[in-house]
């Protein structure tokens, strides 16, 4: 603490010292990273071109319709925080695109990114970004809702420019309802690996992106960015490009909610050997091959919410699996129904479903709450303690939620 | 109807033998004038409607300033109108103006929220359509963003504005280009080291005001201090015009110091002000007077309230009942809500507060104020007293003086007490501690433009040496001639205005199985208040601690009924870290540093209700507590001056040295012009670190606020007072008032009043 007032001492001795800051122009005679081009004195530009996948494609081209993603742009920014106040600065933007193929062909993707090499050069690169948007017909993105959109509108803001609205969509939410039940969690990573089957190898994580940028600034933010940053600027290219077929993924899965290859498998996808790379830019392609379990439920709400009610209703009395039932108990208890305790029950008796035995508990201690129903969840509990085939796990959770149950029982002390 | 009870009192000789001074400070006539020209009719139909007919000379006054565009100030007493002094020129701006903005600043949600209500009823009554929108850490998220885009007024505090909006200053631009006006109010309370900070936040608030064009006119707001504008000037960093004349009419006021009598003539112990307290109360409450008990603690609130609703149910047993509440910070809002309006609407007849109740809410008017204690600043006294009093009416304010040297020293001498204008506060903006996080604050906000000087950075023309040290650790980058913000982290998040941690700790009834929230408490008091096995008191009843979890924030208390309460006993420690400067003191040398001060709670005492005795003792083990701060070391070398140490007797040296940060504990505030509770001294007879007897006076805010400095600059008039104080005092071997009780265990044979006096005229070197 006391050392303070030294060190703000040494460095007012510095201050007085150094002659006034110059402006300090940027080399522009040093040439860019090779790939790359200079927009201006800070800001660098690349494209990179390739055909998406055939396999990929040939599976999804059924439901789709390549003319929607003209001018569509899946983008992604990587920035030098999480808050989104007025401190944090987007250095490295870019999207995915899709221009359709000959005749219904193979479509080819087009990459860009934006690097901004200082924190001053901040105004040329939202000057290049505003005139890109302008062009867009709409944007994708993950998250982009809370997170990149307002960033992006604030840095418009403090450029003293108005940011060029467009039509947006946001693959975070689609994607939680289908697989937010079943996967750890829906991050994009997750995602691409579970259901992309993209997996990545020396990937930067997306957390140290931020510190990377600045150790190069504190470097000198040499003119060849692409070298000390070039897992940073890999890891965001592989990022838009994993967005773009996500959302042609989704696309079709909103076209045609109930085809039987989504709920049995990815089948149409034939095996394959992994990691086809590009030369150069080293991006994957994906590789959906292994079953991803998807929510039903989820998915019929993809395309149309009353439908898909009736679609689960049905579902449950033909089917009575337990995927199945799970999501229409779910259903039922948001509309505080009571015949999801019928579902439950009967999952659980019939198919020893723990989900479900966990679901019909929570609703008798919480939403029926009469003695005679925590009576009721007391016998389910000790019934099911005394099967042999519970795991740990569990066992303990049906310990914990009966001496709870037990407490509550006990009369209140004198 | 008041005076039928000063009637009373005056011919109440066991009454009058205790009071020390009683003073009458004449009425006062109104002064009113006419609405402003040009005023909005829709604003004056809506003055009207709630009895308004003229403005008092002071409203007027505050509207032409503010209109003007001129930094005001007012500082006008309790209960003469503020609010309207800067809601009508506000209003008035956004019915001329739509698209002009109105920032409000309080010290506390409960503040703003009132303020909320108040404005909504002037407006809905007005039906003046201005939208008016609360922005804190309350407001859900949902109403945020409406907030921000329509909000004509936005009400807020200083802690959410530094961390939640400056930062996020982009989304607020369609308000921050159009803000005309800012509102401060309270700025009384905003010394010290959180004054500090908040002076910084106001630097900020302009400087990104002025990058999107704009140049709001502040209006002030404080409660009587001995500096007033001064104050506001240093806070604002402009000057401000000053209002401080109130035309508001009062009536007739009574001040009385009473002194409760000795029931101990030797040991000189009086009776305690709890139980003083709560016998004038129940005197005044049954004339039919409408009374407020202002309490230094919140137990004493609580056994006050006690106190007082016992003995009215022996009095009363009809429904004719006199209401009295409890009422203190730690309760949860709705119920402070409840007894406020009782206090308004007049349902409740009296109440017993700590100070929370002494800042702005509005609780109507009291006939009576009952200070059970002084509390801590002459300042403090005014406004706690000024609580009685309604417009035109009589109204009485009775002073009880506790046992401590200072309530002695003050209820003694009523001239020095009437005499003396209230404290004055000070801050230090460019503290460099404070300034180091609001540069850091500022840069992330927008950044720093080439090599600052008053010219060219009206805000923060000396942050070039923090520029440097933050450039140095790499949370900022200097490049093309300007400072940017290239840190990780989000500087506000880990800058808190106040000392003091927000994270309370909640209390939970748990009897009988339930789960219910009972009130709250800050951490720090938590582990001296709510330590396991301690009795908790709320409102009317008694809860035992059952369980006191510090990480998850949560006490677990049980419902008892138990006929004592509990005090616990803190053992401090402290060490020293860093030796700054060394001088030559009065008598001593002083060495200002950084110490680490640890505290820890390892027993309590049980008390008996009512005669207060104890009936036993409890152990609590809980972790200690550690803060790192400024002190100031005086070092009784051998030698001249307080090196008379030496010349009294072995067993004596230890006492005397306790007697002596006794009386420093008792005389300073008076001169550092703070409360006792703002520093904490720590004698040592055999210092570890210096060697020779040491006494320590270190502050307790962490990283420090000044005072150890004060003090160092000011030892000599306080001993010197300190010296004066002994002498003056009427008890034979010394007393809670001057150099403490006679301890028979510490003390063989010799006079412990002499002894110090002997050792303190040495040190002056008389």
């Amino acid at each position: 603490m006391a050392d303070l007032w030294e060190r703000l001492r040494a460095a007012q001795a510095k201050a007085d010292q150094a002659p006034a800051p110059e402006a300090e122009a940027a080399q522009q005679d040093e040439p860019a990273p090779a790939g790359w081009a200079w927009a201006a004195p800070l800001v660098a530009e690349r494209r990179l071109s390739f055909d998406l996948d055939g396999a990929f494609w040939a599976a999804l081209a059924g439901e789709l319709d390549a003319e929607a993603w003209r001018n569509m742009l899946c983008f992604d920014t990587e920035t030098t925080g999480l808050s989104g106040g007025a401190g944090t600065v987007p250095f490295l933007v870019g999207w995915a695109s899709l221009t359709p193929g000959d005749e219904g062909g193979v479509p080819s993707v087009e990459v860009r990114q934006w690097f901004l090499r200082d924190l001053p050069g901040e105004p040329d690169l939202i000057a290049a970004l505003d005139e890109a948007f302008q062009q867009a017909r709409g944007l994708v993105s993950f998250n982009g809702a809370s997170f990149d959109l307002p960033l992006l509108r604030s840095r418009w803001s403090l450029a003293g420019k108005a940011f060029p609205e467009r039509p947006h969509r946001d693959d975070l939410h689609p994607s939680r309802r289908l697989w937010k039940r079943l996967l750890p969690s829906c991050g994009l990573s997750t995602l691409e690996e579970a259901v992309l089957g993209l997996h990545r190898v020396d990937d930067v994580p997306g957390s140290l992106v931020p510190a990377l940028w600045f150790d190069y600034l504190r470097a000198g933010a040499a003119a060849d960015f692409a070298t000390p940053l070039e897992g940073v600027l890999r890891h965001h290219a592989q990022d838009v490009y994993s967005l773009l077929c996500l959302d042609l993924l989704l696309a079709a899965m909103r076209h045609r909610p109930e085809a039987p290859r989504w709920v049995e498998s990815f089948g149409g996808f034939p095996a394959r050997t992994p990691m086809a790379r590009l030369a150069g830019a080293g991006l994957l392609h994906p590789d959906p091959g292994p079953r991803t379990p998807v929510d039903f439920w989820g998915l019929l709400r993809l395309k149309d919410e009353d439908a898909a009610e009736r679609s689960l209703a049905d579902a449950w009395e033909s089917g009575r699996t337990e995927d199945v039932g799970l999501a229409w108990a779910d259903r039922l208890k948001r509309l505080r129904d009571p015949r999801a305790r019928g579902v439950w029950t009967e999952l659980w008796e019939a198919r020893h479903s723990y989900p479900a035995l966990e679901e019909l508990l929570k609703w008798l201690e919480h939403r029926e709450r009469t003695p005679a129903a925590r009576a009721q969840a007391l016998e389910l509990i000790e019934q099911a303690l005394n099967a042999a085939f519970l795991p740990r796990v569990w066992r303990e959770g049906l310990e914990r939620r009966r001496n709870r149950l037990q407490r509550l029982e006990r009369p209140a002390p004198p | 109807m008041a005076d039928s009870l000063v009637d009373t009192l005056r011919s109440d000789p066991t009454f009058m033998a205790q009071v020390q001074a009683w003073h009458t400070f004449p009425s006062r006539e109104g002064r009113t004038l006419p609405f402003p020209a040009g005023l909005d009719p829709r604003l004056a139909q809506g003055l009207r409607g709630r009895g308004v007919e003229r403005l008092y000379s002071h409203q007027a006054q505050a509207f032409d300033a503010a209109r003007s565009g001129r930094h005001v100030l007012i500082a006008t007493p309790t209960a003469s109108g503020k609010s309207l002094c800067y809601n009508l020129p506000v209003m008035q701006t956004l019915l001329e103006q739509p698209e002009a903005r109105a920032l409000y600043l309080f010290p506390t949600k409960a503040l703003s929220q009132d303020q909320q209500s108040e404005l909504n009823e002037t407006t809905l009554g007005a039906d003046l359509g201005l939208k008016i929108a609360t922005y804190d850490g309350d407001t859900p998220s949902s109403l945020r963003a409406s907030a921000r885009e329509t909000g004509q007024i936005v009400i807020s505090n200083p802690d959410m504005f530094h961390s939640g909006i400056l930062p996020n200053h982009p989304k607020w631009i369609k308000f921050l280009k159009n803000l005309r006006f800012v509102v401060v109010d309270e700025v009384h309370s905003y010394r010290g080291v959180f004054g500090s900070h908040v002076a910084n936040v106001l630097r900020r608030l302009r400087r990104v005001a002025a990058f999107y064009g704009a140049e709001p006119a502040f209006i002030l707001c404080s409660a009587t201090i001995g500096n007033p504008k001064e104050h506001a000037e240093n806070l604002l960093g402009s000057p401000v015009e000053l209002v401080s004349d109130s035309g508001a009419p009062s009536g007739e006021k009574h001040f009385i110091l009473y002194n409760p009598p000795l029931v101990d003539r030797v040991q000189g112990i009086r009776r305690g002000t709890v139980n003083e307290a709560q016998a004038l109360a129940v005197k005044v409450l049954t004339t039919g007077q409408k009374a407020i008990v202002f309490a230094r603690s919140r137990v004493r609130v609580e056994l006050i309230a006690s106190y007082i609703k016992e003995r009215l149910a022996n009095l009363y047993t009809d429904n004719r009942r006199i209401r009295v509440e409890s009422y203190r910070g730690g309760y949860l809002p709705n119920e402070r809500r409840e007894i406020e309006k009782g206090l308004r609407d007049g349902s409740i007849q009296g109440v017993v507060s700590t100070n929370a109740l002494e800042l702005g809410i509005d609780i109507g008017g009291l006939d009576v104020a009952i200070l059970a204690g002084f509390p801590g600043s002459v300042s403090s006294v005014w406004q706690q007293a000024g609580r009685a009093g309604r417009r035109q009416t009589e109204s009485l304010a009775i002073l009880i003086a506790g046992s401590s040297p200072l309530d002695q020293y003050m209820v003694q001498n009523d001239r020095y007490f009437l005499d003396r204008p209230p404290e004055s506060a000070f801050i230090n903006p460019d503290n460099p501690y404070v300034l180091m996080e609001h540069v850091k604050c500022a840069a992330f906000e927008l950044p720093f433009e080439g090599k600052l000087n008053a010219a060219t950075d009206r805000w923060f023309p000396q942050a070039t040496p923090f520029l440097g040290v933050l450039e140095d650790e790499g949370t900022v980058r200097h490049t093309g001639g300007r400072w940017y913000w290239s840190g990780l982290a989000y500087p506000a998040e880990n800058v808190s205005l106040r000392s003091a941690t927000a994270e309370n700790i909640v209390i939970i009834d748990t009897t009988g199985g339930k789960n219910q929230v009972l009130g709250e408490m800050d951490r720090a008091s938590a582990k001296e208040m709510i330590y396991p096995q301690a009795i908790y008191l709320h409102r009317d009843r008694q809860f035992v601690v059952l369980e006191l979890d510090l990480k998850e924030r949560r006490c677990l208390v049980e419902e008892r009924d138990v006929n004592f309460y509990t005090d616990a006993e803190v053992k401090t420690e402290l060490r020293v870290l860093h030796e700054d400067s060394r001088v030559a003191g009065p008598g001593c040398t002083l060495v200002l540093g950084d110490v680490l001060v640890r505290s820890q709670v390892s027993r309590f005492k049980k008390l008996k209700f009512h005669t207060h005795e104890n009936i036993g003792y409890g152990e609590v083990s809980l972790p200690e507590e550690q803060m790192h701060t400024r002190a100031v070391a005086l070092i009784l070398d051998a030698g001249a001056g307080a090196g008379s140490l030496d010349a009294l007797p072995e067993e004596l040296k230890g006492p005397a040295l306790i007697r002596i940060g006794h009386l420093l504990k008792g005389v300073a505030p008076a001169f550092l012009l703070c409360q006792s509770q703002d520093f904490g001294v720590s004698e040592r007879l055999r210092d570890p670190h210096f060697g020779v007897p040491v006494v320590y006076v270190y502050d307790q805010s962490p990283g420090g606020s000044g005072l150890a400095e004060a003090m160092a600059e000011q030892l000599e008039k306080i001993l010197k007072a300190a010296v004066n104080l002994v002498e003056a005092c009427p008890c034979g071997e010394g007393c809670p008032s001057c150099v403490g009780p006679r301890n028979p265990e510490e003390e063989v044979g010799l006079n412990p009043k002499d002894g110090v006096s002997r050792l303190l005229k040495g040190w002056l070197g008389h």
